[in-house]
């Protein structure tokens, strides 16, 4: 098994790994939330940021800038071609867009974002439910103490505010 | 299509989106019941949301110290997101003199310099909010709440250039994919200037699909827009919303990112972020089309992809053009 970088794993992976945690499953919930309750047009706009999150998660794994903004995300993904916007191109017309179609963007977007978890070096619990704080919040702190010894200063928290 | 389209939602119908009753959140929010009037905003008190959406209460209590910081809890598994504020942010928004404005998308578009995205989503938040006691009064005077629509369009309007600048950029450099999706996405930033316009004035991009449908936009113009993959494609649907074409390379401005310039031997680059070298050709600044004529598209792009420039709108510009 080849090292991991601990720089890598401080900076970049702690970057994708916020994001997903921050952004992404919040949008995942979007999803379900619309798929639930018929609106299948808000289901695929919500989909489709996913995708471009995790796209962009994914790009912050290999130590481009991380974007939880989707001006941010997109102009990640436009400076590589990146191909999650090939899937935007060829995404249904959302007035003819079926529950069948929604399903199966969604299982995409689940795949990608599985995906992209399993790039990262740790496990990220969920952020935001009643169990889900306080092991967050040990991973973080984890983080930060590997930080330190790096002579990393703290992460900067402001910098996922909108 | 009336103007200012307002859906009164109630707070039993908004709880009831997700799955909750008045009384279980009065009695969850019992601890602050002393603290000042508090209200529902966000998506369910404008009666959007669903099942999973969160619950999102604006509590204005004068003995706050520091406004905006959130608490969550939980009513089940739905999150009940609490946030206090000092009752000088609210009074602080209700002086906002209302702007002057241009008629635009069926609605106005207020001129001058616009409110930053934080303040835009506060001023749609509190000009929509449900007070949780009913004899609670608005959280805004109405003149600004009045004006709310003029000033958040023209954040959707500056928004809009961002991207259409971005759009661009793309299709000069990048692949046919590329500039296909940029322009598709580009069209869903227009969909919300008009959306906005209209009336729909809660800050929540991932709704405008809903918002269209709601005002009862036609669907062959909500059709046009969904399949826009090219600036001319883009440009007639601007046309059928009255909205009115945008040159983005003279609307848009580069801001260079506190970076620094640092020599390797004979290699010069640009340091961004504490974390990235970048050619140094990637230090860019100013109007947009004098740095696209100066270093062509494929190096803003990078520069802005790699954060060693922001993209901003041009205020003076952007009034300059809608007027």
């Amino acid at each position: 098994m080849k090292p991991l970088s601990a720089h890598w794993v401080a900076t970049s992976a702690m970057e994708a790994a916020w994001s997903l945690a921050l952004v992404v499953d919040s949008q995942l919930e979007d999803i379900e939330g619309a798929v639930e309750v018929g609106d299948l047009w808000t289901a695929m706009e919500c989909a489709f940021a996913a995708l471009s999150s995790i796209a962009a998660a994914s790009c912050a794994i290999e130590d481009d800038p991380i974007a939880l903004f989707e001006f941010d995300v997109l102009s990640v993904l436009a400076a590589v071609d990146h191909d999650s916007l090939r899937v935007y191109v060829e995404m249904q017309p959302l007035l003819s867009v079926t529950p069948a179609d929604v399903e199966e963007f969604v299982a995409t977007v689940r795949q990608e974002y599985e995906r992209v978890r399993a790039m990262l070096p740790f496990e990220l619990p969920m952020m935001r439910t009643p169990k889900g704080f306080f092991p967050t919040i040990r991973v973080a702190a984890d983080l930060e103490r590997l930080r330190s010894r790096l002579g990393l200063g703290p992460f900067d928290w402001t910098s996922l505010q909108a | 299509m009336e103007l200012g389209v307002k859906v009164k939602t109630s707070l039993v119908e908004a709880l009831q989106r997700v799955g909750r009753s008045v009384d279980e959140l009065l009695d969850l929010l019992s601890p602050f019941s002393d603290s000042g009037a508090a209200y529902l905003v966000g998506s369910l008190a404008c009666g959007y949301g669903n099942r999973r959406s969160d619950v999102d209460i604006h509590i204005f209590d004068a003995d706050v110290e520091s406004s905006g910081t959130p608490s969550v809890f939980f009513l089940g598994d739905t999150i009940v997101d609490v946030v206090h504020f000092h009752p000088d942010e609210a009074q602080r928004l209700s002086k906002l003199v209302p702007p002057r404005s241009v008629q635009l998308a069926g609605g106005r578009c207020a001129l001058g310099r616009s409110l930053s995205r934080k303040l835009q989503v506060r001023l749609g938040r509190w000009s929509t909010a449900i007070p949780l006691e009913e004899r609670t009064p608005p959280i805004l005077a109405q003149p600004v709440s009045d004006a709310a629509a003029s000033l958040i369009t023209r954040g959707a309007i500056d928004d809009f250039v961002r991207i259409l600048a971005l759009a661009e950029l793309a299709t000069s450099v990048r692949s046919e994919t590329t500039a296909s999706a940029m322009w598709r996405k580009t069209a869903r930033y227009l969909l919300e200037v008009v959306v906005r316009a209209r009336g729909e004035i809660f800050v929540g991009e991932k709704w405008v699909w809903a918002k269209a449908r709601r005002l009862g936009i036609d669907r062959q113009i909500v059709q046009g827009i969904d399949r826009v993959r090219s600036a001319a494609n883009l440009q007639e649907q601007a046309s059928n919303v009255d909205v009115p074409w945008l040159n983005a390379a003279e609307l848009a401005r580069l801001e260079p990112s506190s970076v620094e310039q640092i020599k390797i031997g004979s290699s010069s680059f640009v340091f961004v972020d504490q974390r990235r070298l970048l050619p140094s050709d990637l230090l860019v600044s100013g109007r947009l089309a004098d740095e696209i004529s100066r270093v062509g598209p494929d190096v803003l792009l990078t520069a802005i992809a790699y954060r060693a420039a922001t993209l901003v709108v041009d205020d003076d510009a952007i009034d300059r053009a809608l007027a």
